[in-house]
């Protein structure tokens, strides 16, 4: 069975997935990390303008990714292996005051 | 200190965690905070409040009527005038012994160094991706610590940079985001009280770094969602070795061109774009008959007092539903003209308002566009003194 993430969105991100800033999913077997994660919501879940989430099987400069509350980067990136009840939350970089 | 500082601080100092020395530090403490709109409004606020010796406030624009919603520290009677100045105005009536500088300039890779300098600690408040990375290197080039912040729409962000050996705003986002993906407050909107939020957390952060009480958020960041009502603080990752400005081996060891680096000609220098042209340049547009469309972005009620002949009156906030008018009556005009594309000017009262049209203009479709500078004072001042407009 698949494992079941909640995935978060901020910054605008929830625009291209359905206006939803919160939602709870359950993945086939063959996503395992964050990169299988991003080429399936490319694929599955994104409503429109791929150019606005991804950009070279990642997600485009400008977009903060968080694994549990935490930067990505120091969870491993991509290559983190997802697991159940992970939160997984992508929030665009802000530009206004 | 003063019996009139233990005084006016008392309620400050009877902390347990922050004493009269701690007041003093604010005293002997400088803060530059680079923006007076929404985030800068609050910070200036409070900082001018706190006690800190010396401020100073950057900002190159003028109030206008669409700012008051947000920026708290002008007021109607203000609109008109230099957003530095009006601030300082504020300051000096809350706080007459702040010493309270204002810089009328936008700041550039020229004069950013020199402006920065004499402070020691950096408020960015400013509303754009370009200005966020000058501020960033300058900081670090001038070894100053940096509170950076963002708000729109209903969500806010923040973190503190160069702060005891933490990231900077690079180490987190080396590559700036695609120009097409970056929004503003005059075109996606924002909640007045948000970006406020947002520069009372900067004031709080500079206060706690100048007492010695250490900054929250460095190698954090903190995301405020006013929507769902959820305030996180995130682990980010600690300062990077590979930094392009505060690594091992950087390759920025000055400042650069930031509207080539984030893609955007003109996003930071709105002087400096081409999307602008001078009352006598249109005057000789008018003269030579060149074909062309003029819309008065005023509202009604001031385009109906005075307008130039040839104006169509579109306010700025019913841009975005015109946008295909627009684009037809440049089709009609270009056809009259038997041309290809006849030019679209925008026009105000003194070209703010005219300049934040455009952005909203282009998220509509790829109008050649460009605004009057100076807008129709300008006009009354340079070519017809007897146009009507105060
Ligand atoms: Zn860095």
């Amino acid at each position: 069975m698949g494992k079941n993430i909640t995935l978060s969105f901020g910054g605008g991100m929830e625009i291209l997935f359905n206006n939803t800033k919160e939602r709870e999913i359950e993945l086939p077997d063959s996503v395992v990390n964050i990169k299988d994660l991003i080429a399936y919501m490319k694929d599955e879940l994104l409503q429109e303008r791929p150019e606005l989430f991804v950009l070279n099987d990642s997600v485009r400069p400008g977009i903060i990714v968080l694994i549990n509350n935490a930067d990505w980067e120091i969870e491993g990136g991509l290559e983190y292996e997802l697991e159940d009840d992970d939160e997984i939350t992508f929030i665009s970089t802000l530009h206004g005051g | 200190m003063s019996k009139e500082d233990l005084d006016r601080y008392s309620r400050q100092i009877l902390m347990n965690n922050f004493n009269k020395d701690s007041q003093l530090k604010l005293l002997n403490t400088s803060v530059l905070i680079i923006g007076a709109g929404g985030l800068g409004s609050t910070a200036i606020l409070y900082l001018g409040s706190a006690g800190f010796g010396r401020i100073g406030i950057v900002d190159n624009d003028v109030v206008e009527e669409t700012n008051l919603h947000r920026q708290v520290i002008h007021d109607e009677t203000k609109i008109g005038l230099s957003k530095a100045v009006s601030a300082q105005q504020t300051i000096k009536k809350l706080n007459s012994k702040c010493e309270c500088y204002v810089y009328k300039l936008l700041l550039t890779s020229e004069n950013a160094l020199s402006v920065i300098k004499p402070y020691d600690i950096v408020i960015d408040a400013t509303d754009n991706v370009c200005a966020t990375y000058l501020i960033n290197d300058a900081c670090i080039l001038t070894n100053k610590i940096l509170i950076q912040a963002s708000a729109l729409r209903m969500e806010g962000q923040l973190s503190v940079f160069n702060y005891n050996n933490g990231p900077c705003y690079r180490c987190l986002n080396p590559i700036p985001p695609p120009a097409g993906t970056v929004t503003k407050c005059n075109v996606s909107g924002v909640l007045g009280v948000v970006p406020g939020i947002m520069g009372c957390f900067q004031a709080v952060e500079a206060i706690k770094i100048a007492a010695g009480l250490g900054a929250n958020y460095s190698q954090k960041l903190l995301i405020y969602d006013a929507e769902l009502g959820k305030v996180r603080v995130v682990k980010t990752r600690p300062k990077q070795e590979n930094c392009s400005i505060c690594g091992k081996n950087p390759s920025i060891t000055s400042l650069i061109d930031y509207e080539d680096f984030c893609n955007m000609k003109k996003c930071t220098n709105p002087n400096m774009s081409k999307d602008r042209i001078t009352v006598e340049e249109y005057n000789e547009i008018l003269k030579v008959n060149k074909p062309h469309v003029l819309i008065d972005v005023r509202p009604k009620e001031a385009f109906q007092l005075s307008n130039l002949p040839n104006a169509i009156n579109i306010p700025k906030l019913e841009l975005s539903n015109n946008a295909q008018k627009i684009k037809d009556l440049l089709k009609k005009k270009a056809e009259e003209a038997n041309v290809s594309e006849v030019p679209l000017y925008l026009i105000c009262r003194s070209s703010a308002t005219s300049l934040n049209s455009i952005p909203i203009l282009k998220e509509q479709g790829n109008f050649k566009v460009s605004y009057i500078i100076g807008g129709l004072l300008e006009w009354k001042k340079k070519i017809d003194p007897s146009f009507q407009i105060e």
